[in-house]
This record gives C-alpha cells, structure tokens and sequence, in this order.
C-alpha cells in the first residue's frame, strides 16, 4: 500500500505545510525556509513542461489556500468578548454552545455571547467563553442544557499558557476552538431567560443525556461510567485514579469515540436495514446520517469526525458505484477536518487519530496474511462447530489480531505519546490485546441492556449482571496493569527533526516491505500458474 | 607475469551494498541521531525547578549526574481534588525531564500544600528515600502519604538535624532543622518544625526553608548553623512570621524565590518581606508572576530561568 502515491496526498501535504507556514510566520526558521523554498520553485517551475506547470500550480493554490484558512480562522472579530477580559465581574448574556459536562463540583460549557454589561443596559458582543459554574450546596439550582439563552455573572479573564514545564497548556488549546476567554462563576449567577433552539444539536445532545442517565441507572456507578467512557467516549465521569491507570496502561483511547464505535453502529444499524430489505441507497444514506447523528451527539472530537467522514465516503463511493480506497479516504478525512478547523493540525488527538489509522493501514496488509496462513487451516480441521479445539483457535486469532493492531498503532502514535506527554507505556501492547475482546463484549452486552431495558427492567437485568462482570474484569486489568511505577517510562520529549526523521523510516520500511512482498506474491502466483 | 585475478561488474555490483539498504542505514543512524538523550544538557550544573503549584511549595533539584531530590509537591488544601496539583503539575514536570526515579523526597511538614502533589509522585516513580520529619498530623493527605510509603515499601528517615544526603557528585542537602528535640511552645508547631536544607555544590548553595518560621530561624541561628546560600526560598510563601532581618543579614542571598499562589487568601507574600528583600537588593521570582522558576548553578556561576521572565499575562 503506497500512501504516497495517492492523488490525494501531494495536495494533502501542500494543505498542511501551507497551515504549517502560515502558524510559524514569525518563526526565524520558517520565514528564511520558506523563502529559499518560493525561490527554488519558481526555479523549477520555469524549466517544467505545461502539464506538469498545471499540477503544480495547483498545488500552489492549495499551499495558498491552507495560509489563507488559518488567517481567516484567526481573524478575532473587533467586539469579540475576550476583549472586555480585564478580570472583572461581569454579566454576560448567551446561548449554551456545548452540553454542559460535569466535573465534580462544577460544570463547563461554552457560551456563545450576544451582550455584556449590566442588568440595565448591555452592549452586543460575539465569540465564545469557556464558562466554568461551581455547584451549590442547595440542590434547588437546575443544570442548563445544550442551546439555552442565559445570563451569567461571573469573572472573565484571560487563560493562562501554561507556567510549568510539561503542563497542560489551556490557552492554547482553546484557542485552537476560537475561544479566547474564560468565565467562572457560581450556579446561582445563572439565570435561564430562554429555553434551547430545537435543532439536530438539540436532539443529539438529549439522546446523549438519555443514554447517559439511563447507563447510569442500569450498572452500578464506576462500572456505569466505563460502559459510558466506551460508548460515548465520555471518560471525565471517572475518576481520577482510574482514568491515570487508564493513561499509564495506554489504553485511553479505549475511551474516545473513534472508529470502533463508528464500525459497530455500521454493523447493527446495517445489519438490521439489510434483514428489513431496505434498498441500498436508502440504507447507506441512512447510516451515514446516524453516523453524523453520532458524531455529534459525543462532541464531534477528531478521532470520531475523522472516523465518520472516513465511513461515510466510504458509503458514498459504493452509491457513486466507486470503490472506496482506505488512504485516498483517511486523506480526504485530513483535508476535510482541516478545511473546517487547521488548528486541528496541532491537536494531539487528530494527530494520534491519524498516525495511529495510518499505522495500522501499512502494517496490517502485511502481517495479516500470516495470521491468516497461520490459523485457518488450524481452524478448518477441526472440523464441527463445537468442538472446543475450534473455539480456542478462533479466539487464539482475534487475540493474535488484536496484538497486531496495538503493535501497529504503537509504531505510530509512540513519538507523539512521547512528544507531548513524556512517557511511553511499556504495558500497552499487552493491555490493549485482553481489553479489545473485553471492549467489544461490553459494548455488546452494554447496548443489549440497553435494549432489553426499552422492553423490561427484568430482561436487562440478567445482561447488565454479565455487564458488571466484564467491567469489573477490565478495571481490574487496567488497574492492576496501570498502577505500578514501571507501567510506564517517562521519556524526554523527541525533537521534531526526530520524529520526522522516525516516520519517514517507518513509512519508507513499510512500503519497501509491502514492495517486496507484492512482487513475492507476483512471482508465486505466477510460478503457480505456469504448474 | 602474474595478472590479478579479473572481478567481473556484476560481481562488484553484488558486493556492495544496494542503494535501498545505504538509505535504510542513513535513515535509521539520522533517526538515532535525532534522538533528544544524545542532544540532551551534559553540562556539569545543577537545577533547581521552582515549579507554580500555586500556593504552596514544590522544589526539584536534579544533579550534574543526573540524582534527584524532590522538595514538596505542593497542593490544594481544601479542595476535593486533592491529587489535581500532583497530576497536572508534578508528574508532567518531572516526565517532562525523563525522569522515572527520584533519589530523594523531602516532606517539609504535612501540610496539606505540601504534602498532596507528593501521593501521585510515590504512586507513578520509585523513589530511592523519603524524608519527613515525622510530626504528628491526622490529615487524609498525610495518612494517604504514609500509607503509600507504607505500600511500596519506600525507605524512610525521621529528618534530624546534621543529617547529610551525599549525592556523589559535589552536591550534598545538610538538614539544617529541626532538632532533635523539636520546637514546642510555638504557635504553629508543624511550620516551627519544618525541614530546612541547605544544597551545597562547589561555591554554589541554595536553602529551602519549608515554612520555617522566626522561631525556627533564631534557633538555627542560635545553634551557629552555616545559613549563607546564593539562593533563598522564602519561607512560608513569603509570610511576614518568617524571613526576619536578622536572618536575610546572615543568609546573604544573591536570589529570593517566593512560591505562592496568584490572588490567595492570606495576602502572601507580606509588602513587609518584600521590602526587607528589596532593600537589600536581592532579586525576587515569584511563582505567581513568572511561573515555574528554573536555577541552573555551577561550581561557580548562577543563571535563574522563569517561565515567565517578567509578569505573566
């Protein structure tokens, strides 16, 4: 699998180094580079014939286009509501842009703001706040919900960067999402004026607060809020310990809504629209809106929009009658959720998202082959579907797969792991090979539940005892594997020459090795053929 | 005559490495290059990381050899989130350096600002030491510490003074206080019993003062210890119980360090320390103004390192 040689990758790469550019412009390094570049083009460019002149300015107009949607995304309107961040109390009005989340004590959302000023008299202003509201004592306060016109008072100010080495910096990754200030204020500075716009938005967030409440309900507290972190990527319920053994063990992603959750709703939805007949353009067009549907309904996180938008060109292509091809896909996933936000660029999830697919896409064609050679004959002598030889070889291959893909995605995500978080876990590949079976049977049987519950508290009670179960057992795993000191390693963070260095090795390796075993392939097929 | 032995292209061509390989031994000796451990700081120096736990007090002090010794971890008293300071600014500070061991952590006192940040280091380090002056204190923080020290089986000394940790390489911690026989009579009897060490390497020191207050510095005093350091902690995030005239006058600091939290309730540190210091020209960092403050020292020369080198924001 050659991902360079996709059409789509050259003007992918362009995108990138033209918002990579227009972030750095300031840069002493970047500035001169970028110079001594423009030179050297337009050089080549003069000595190019005319179709190649074309290809090439088209790539020019898609550098050009990545600068220009970073310095439109930056732009800060003139009576954005970061401006009047002085520290003071204020009272703010807005609507509630996100689902409110609780975190203890307090809730956050984001409050896309119309006016600021006093009770009286308010002057109209625009931008979002990251507004934080500390919980009462009095259990009389009512939490607000996603698309509620509110009043708040509270103190706005300026994030901070971050003031220790290897903290978490807040400003910076808020304004990643175009957010410039925080509020903070208290649940009675809170006052409802309007009720929410009912929208897709709308209807998403209260199916998530559904699910939510009724998860919750049907398995006891902490097993409840893993079930919630693996369906809807919701791990801030858990607590703290949990969610740093979670880390240590490098099994967190376990927890973000990605691609796994877009596969099972793939398959259950597909399934059942299949059994009911349903034309297949219906059906893919449907899937794909629930997919949307999904993807909003957790917060769109670039691990969930990469995946979805993957999917849903990936129905699409068959509707066009095309067939879909993974890296033209995962690169057309890139430039859409950049041409949306290119500050996603520098976020550590839509880079863990996609080094960790892309790891997987080069290194699984090659040693999936092996697994296969490996089992099936194993499999296939033994011969009735119940003897137990049968069942142990079959799931011996899913644990042989499952290790395969947490090696893949090791090679991938591992330098970034160590770039932003200073430690790599020795412990991952092992934990991710028993906790994949264990994820895929609790979002089984945490989703029967949930069903069965639909028809009668009775019938979910038997599945939510065996959903107890397993989730006791991957807690168990996860904290007994992600609380020792050696689970993981800190490490001093890579240089970025480092990290360029290793991928392009890994990458190079890859297709070299992929090369070689077509052309193995090739001459064996061919040997084949001639006997 | 003897012809040498004809070697045919192909065979030259066979001998040599292919194009491919050439590349993938480029590529993985740049890569090996490129790896920061061989890029990292040799120099013979040590540091001191002053890091923002807010109000409260968390020290790293890393050797030229590369030994550690972790003053405090700083905390959040009465917040349920009693872990939040240790998580979020602790561990990554010290992963941030590659560090996976911690020669020594000295508990000052168990106060909850400087013992909470320590649970989550014991729980994700191997810690060679622990330090503490063994005060009676009944707080879940302290318990939850000992109870850690207790699980992982960490080595622990009750700090009395005239204690000595040789790091081997130069650099050696005298504890300095407490006695003994601990402080009594005194209005806060945990602050009054405070470890305080004095970090020597070559001509270079540093004394980290805990929350050692007056009485704890007249006794020192008293007790003809060697107090003169480049480097100062103010004591108790800058409170005016602590850091008397007297004592600046024998400390002889080039540097003040104050750790303390923006906007806290105490109104540390005191316009009165601040004064004391300034008029003797010692140069203040605050945490609360310029962040985690980095000290690098050598035998001889002290270079000081904010995060933010003048105000923050």
């Amino acid at each position: 699998m050659n991902l360079c040689r996709r059409p789509l990758f050259p003007f992918a790469v362009a995108f990138i180094a033209g918002i990579i550019c227009a972030t750095s412009m300031v840069s002493r390094v970047v500035t001169p580079c970028t110079v001594v570049l423009t030179i050297a083009f337009v050089g080549y460019f003069l000595c190019l014939r005319n179709s190649s002149r074309l290809f090439l300015l088209l790539l020019v107009s898609v550098f050009v286009a990545g600068v220009l949607r970073v310095i439109t995304y930056q732009q800060v309107s003139p009576n954005d509501v970061s401006r009047f961040a002085e520290g003071k109390s204020v009272l703010i009005t807005g609507r509630i842009a996100s689902d409110p989340e609780a975190f203890g004590d307090r809730i956050r959302f984001v409050l896309a703001c119309e006016g600021i000023g006093t009770y009286e008299r308010q002057c109209i202003v625009s931008g979002n706040a990251m507004t934080t509201l500390f919980l009462s004592d009095d259990a009389r306060y009512k939490i607000p919900c996603y698309g509620e016109v509110v009043r708040v008072r509270g103190r706005l100010r300026i994030p901070h960067f971050s003031t220790n080495p290897g903290s978490f910096d807040y400003k910076a990754y808020l304004a990643r999402k175009r957010i410039y200030c925080t509020l903070v204020g208290g649940i009675d500075d809170l006052s409802v004026l309007s009720g929410p716009r009912r929208n897709l938005v709308w209807v998403a967030t209260k199916a998530r607060s559904l699910l939510e409440s009724r998860t919750l309900a049907l398995f006891p507290p902490l097993e409840g809020k893993l079930i919630l972190g693996i369906l809807l990527g919701n791990y801030a319920l858990l607590p703290p310990e949990t969610q740093a053994a979670f880390m240590k063990s490098g099994t967190m992603h376990l927890l973000a809504a990605s691609g796994f959750n877009c596969g099972i709703i793939v398959g259950i939805f597909g399934y059942l629209m299949y059994k009911l007949t349903t034309p297949r353009t219906v059906r893919h067009l449907l899937l794909i809106a629930l997919l949307w549907m999904f993807a909003i309904m957790v917060g769109a996180g670039p691990s969930i929009v990469r995946a979805t938008v993957m999917v849903s060109a990936f129905l699409a292509a068959y509707l066009l009658w095309r067939f879909p091809d993974l890296p033209n896909l995962v690169l057309f996933a890139a430039l859409v959720i950049l041409g949306i936000n290119p500050l996603a660029l520098f976020d550590v999830g839509f880079q863990l998202s996609f080094t960790a697919v892309l790891a997987i896409m080069l290194v699984m064609p090659l040693v999936n082959p092996w697994i296969q050679t490996f089992f099936s004959p194993l499999i296939a002598t033994s011969q009735t579907a119940l003897n137990p030889h049968r069942w142990i070889l079959s799931a011996s291959r899913c644990i042989a797969t499952a290790v395969a893909l947490s090696v893949a995605s090791t090679i991938g995500t591992w330098p970034i792991t160590a770039h932003y978080f200073n430690y790599v876990s020795v412990v991952a590949v092992f934990a991710n090979a028993i906790t994949a079976l264990l994820v895929v049977l609790l979002t089984g049987v945490g989703l029967a539940t949930l069903a069965a519950s639909v028809l009668s508290p009775v019938i979910a009670y038997p599945f939510s005892l065996v959903g107890k179960m397993l989730a006791d057992l991957m807690l168990a795993v996860v904290m007994d594997l992600g609380s020792h000191s050696w689970s993981c390693i800190s490490v001093r963070s890579p240089s970025w020459a480092f990290m360029f260095l290793y991928y392009a090795l890994v990458l190079w390796v890859l297709t070299h090795v992929s090369k070689n075993d077509s052309a193995i392939k090739g001459t064996t097929d061919a040997a084949t053929a001639k006997y | 005559m003897l012809q040498p032995p004809s070697i045919s292209e192909d065979r030259v061509r066979k001998l040599l490495p292919s194009r491919n390989l050439l590349i993938l031994i480029g590529l993985v000796l740049l890569t090996i290059l490129a790896w920061s451990p061989f890029s990292a700081d040799n120099s013979k120096a040590l540091y001191a990381y002053f890091l923002d736990v807010g109000q409260g007090d968390c020290i790293l002090i890393k050797t030229p050899s590369g030994r550690t010794m972790l003053v405090d971890g700083g905390g959040r008293p009465n917040s349920p989130y009693t872990d939040v300071i240790g998580r979020n600014v602790v561990v990554p500070a010290l992963r941030k350096q590659g560090l996976n061991r911690i020669d020594v952590v000295v508990l000052t006192h168990p106060h909850d600002d400087h013992v909470q940040g320590l649970i989550p280091v014991l729980q994700d380090f191997r810690i060679g030491m622990v330090l503490d002056p063994a005060l009676p204190h009944g707080s879940d923080s302290y318990m939850r510490f000992l109870a850690e020290v207790k699980k992982r089986k960490i080595p622990y000394k009750r700090a009395v003074r005239g204690q000595t940790v040789n790091f081997g390489d130069g650099v050696c911690a005298i504890v300095l206080h407490p006695p003994d026989e601990r402080l009594k009579e005194v209005s806060s009897y945990l602050n009054a019993n405070s470890v305080v060490l004095r970090v020597t390497y070559g001509s270079s020191s540093l004394l980290l003062t805990g929350d050692a207050e007056k009485k704890a510095e007249d006794e020192m005093l008293s007790a003809g210890m060697n107090v003169e350091s480049d480097v100062l902690k103010v004591a108790h995030h800058g409170s005016r119980s602590a850091t008397s005239e007297h004592w600046l006058d024998r400390v002889k600091p080039r540097i003040a360090v104050i750790s303390v939290g923006q906007g806290n309730q105490f109104g540390h540190p005191s316009p009165e320390v601040l004064e004391r210091l300034a008029r003797r020209r010692i140069r203040v960092f605050r945490t609360d103004c310029n962040g985690a403050v980095m000290i690098r020292m050598t035998t001889r020369s002290l270079r000081v390192k904010p995060v933010f080198p003048s105000v923050k924001d």
